[in-house]
């Protein structure tokens, strides 16, 4: 009972952690980013294990983890509202060329970043030739080149 | 069109791993259903009491982890100022003692026994004595537990590994 509602509370504790911190927190991953991430999975282990040192535990635990996953998954969707609230939607944040300001700022998002994407993809460096860049859902950005580019 | 479907179109292969997965969906449901009523320890299915009358109670978990700390609580009537109270040796040969609350004042070795006397100012007063153990492997375990040379109780537990 009190692993289901630890790694419960965990689980529930990381994602909102992450649906807050945005798409893009640890997508760059930076070495610094490396970092803290493996001090995350350090700290958030110790909260989920205790003084629990039992293979039924850690079963138990992951069972809890990967079902709560699951679970959360059929309910997104089931409930696209809930999809959006926790994944967020993809968002476009340049149109034919012209970089969306405004949304780039609130998700922290710059011009290297989507030609960063655009050439790794494409093989475009320039943002004049991009018809449209989204920010998905994962954090990622998409390219879609324009069509005289393409062909 | 080729009558042979390439392998990323035989869905009766797909449709195994599909029912593969939903069968291992409800098998992590009724897992999770388990531990939250207490199979693995923990909870209201765990929760079990052995007792001789108002005299003497045990509390303890029927069901615990090894290498995970559980409480076993010794509630009795005692006759005298220093209560005391025994565990058989066998037991507690299974489990290590983390923590006796309250502290004992004494405790002697007997042949089969580990004898636990404590200090009490009000007598007659009911004496709870919590003992917080871990069980060092995984298995069926079975103890006697008893109080001032008369009362005595089974406790038996299944320590998962």
């Amino acid at each position: 009972m009190d692993l289901v509602i630890r790694g419960l509370a965990v689980y529930l504790f990381l994602l909102l952690i992450f649906r807050v911190s945005g798409k893009r927190s640890l997508r760059s991953a930076t070495t610094f980013d490396f970092v803290l991430l493996l001090i995350i999975a350090e700290t958030t282990q110790q909260a989920l294990v205790g003084d629990d040192a039992s293979v039924t535990g850690a079963f138990l635990l992951i069972v809890v983890l990967v079902g709560t996953d699951i679970l959360l998954s059929l309910v997104k969707r089931w409930l696209p509202r809930v999809d959006r609230l926790l994944e967020g939607q993809p968002l476009v944040i340049l149109r034919n060329g012209v970089p969306l300001r405004a949304r780039m700022h609130v998700e922290r998002v710059d011009e290297d970043d989507i030609l960063s994407a655009a050439r790794e993809a494409h093989g475009i460096d320039r943002l004049d030739d991009i018809e449209c860049a989204v920010l998905e859902k994962s954090g990622g950005i998409s390219i879609v080149p324009r069509r005289d580019v393409e062909s | 069109m080729s009558s042979n479907p390439s392998r990323y179109e035989r869905t009766r292969c797909f449709r195994r791993g599909w029912v593969f997965e939903r069968v291992g969906w409800v098998a992590m449901a009724a897992i999770l259903a388990a531990a939250v009523v207490g199979l693995f320890g923990d909870g209201w299915l765990s929760e079990s009491e052995a007792a001789v009358g108002d005299e003497l109670i045990v509390r303890y978990s029927r069901f615990c982890r090894a290498h995970s700390p559980t409480e076993l609580t010794v509630a009795w009537l005692p006759r005298g100022q220093e209560p005391t109270l025994w565990i058989a040796r066998s037991y507690l040969d299974e489990f290590a003692i983390q923590e006796i609350r309250p502290t004992p004042s004494a405790v002697t070795l007997e042949a089969d026994r580990i004898r636990y006397a404590f200090r009490s100012s009000q007598l007659g007063a009911r004496v709870e004595v919590t003992f917080r153990l871990k069980a060092e492997h995984g298995g069926p375990y079975r103890g006697r537990i008893g109080v001032d040379d008369g009362l005595d109780v089974e406790v038996r537990q299944l320590v998962f590994p």
